[in-house]
């Protein structure tokens, strides 16, 4: 029974930590902060396991943890209200070639990570782009002008 | 010249969606039945006390039920003995009990130990009053197999058990 009590505040404490921490995705993780993240889980698990090295805790802790996430992604689908803060939201990054810092510095996002993601869409100039979404997930949605090539470009300043 | 290979799913029947969707839900039913269990505490660990009398003793054992490789498994026995006692005590323990547990440390330390082929034998110091209280600090051992055995603990007086009591300890994995 404290496998299942501790790994629910653990699921908590996880969750609430992931979403105070921002959108990132693992891809775009720098290599200390995928450190931190494996330094985190296993400080995680010494937390939910404590001496408690049994194939029967280690199983309470997994299906604990899964029925928790379960839980978690049926509550956004079924309450709209909840997605927001359990999920996160969507957030417009750039709109008609103009970068929005304010959004960036929310989103702790420097600009080459912005830039980055540009290039992998296949875009050379942010003028030539509509709107910029950072999903929630952390993914990058890029929405670039129909006939953008022959626009006027103009260059982005770069956030330092 | 260039090979065509369909990327997309196939189309899936709507009996074949009902299968899906019924087995994932067996699935969380299996993960909320084994969660449910942990919680009850049927999968430990679990405590249970058990008592016998006999010559004017009580023998009082408080064991581990259920309880799980590597975790620490309490053992406390008390015996009781009205109008005091008049020499050492002498407690006999089920040998296999031994072979399954890790036994660190016993409060207050015996003052003789045997060991005999099926059991093993300590003698403790009188205590003041009517109770002698005795605590095993002990774990299951790591490496436990599970299993579902039957112990026992006696009180001995002239060599023969006076108050005895058999208790069943459940290890899982």
């Amino acid at each position: 029974m404290d496998v299942i009590i501790r790994a629910t505040l653990v699921f908590v404490l996880l969750w609430f930590v992931l979403r105070v921490s921002g959108k990132r995705q693992v891809t775009q993780l720098s290599a200390f902060e995928l450190i931190l993240l494996v330094t985190l889980g296993d400080l995680i698990s010494q937390t939910v396991m404590q001496e408690d090295l049994s194939l029967t805790g280690g199983a309470l802790a997994v299906a604990t943890f899964t029925l928790l996430s379960i839980l978690l992604s049926w509550v956004s689908w079924r309450f709209n209200a909840s997605r927001p803060v359990l999920d996160g939201e969507p957030t417009i990054l750039l709109r008609d070639g103009v970068v929005d810092e304010d959004v960036l510095r929310y989103e702790r996002l420097p600009l080459d990570h912005l830039l980055a993601a540009a290039r992998e869409h296949g875009v050379r100039d942010l003028a030539d782009v509509d709107l910029v979404v950072l999903e929630a997930d952390g993914t990058f949605s890029f929405f670039t002008r129909s006939g953008g090539g022959e626009q006027q470009h103009r260059p982005v300043q770069r956030v330092e | 010249m260039a090979h065509h290979v369909a990327t997309l799913p196939g189309h899936r029947d709507p009996d074949g969606v009902r299968r899906a969707r019924d087995l994932r839900r067996i699935g969380i039913v299996a993960l909320a039945v084994l969660v449910a269990a942990g919680l009850a505490g049927v999968l430990g660990p679990r405590t249970a006390d058990v008592a016998a009398d006999g010559d004017a003793h009580r023998l009082e054992v408080h064991y581990a039920q259920v309880t799980r490789s590597g975790l620490a498994t309490p053992l406390r026995v008390n015996v009781t003995r009205a109008g005091g006692f008049g020499g050492p005590v002498t407690l006999a323990f089920d040998k296999d009990l031994f072979d399954r547990l890790d036994f660190q440390n016993f409060y207050p330390n015996p003052a003789a130990e045997t060991a005999e082929p099926h059991r093993i034998v300590y003698e403790f110091d009188p205590p003041g009053g009517e109770v002698l209280s005795i605590t095993l600090d002990a774990r299951t051992g790591p490496t436990q197999p599970p299993s579902a055995h039957r112990y026992w603990v006696a009180v001995m007086e002239d060599g023969r058990a006076v108050a005895e009591v058999r208790f069943r300890m459940v290890v899982l994995p």
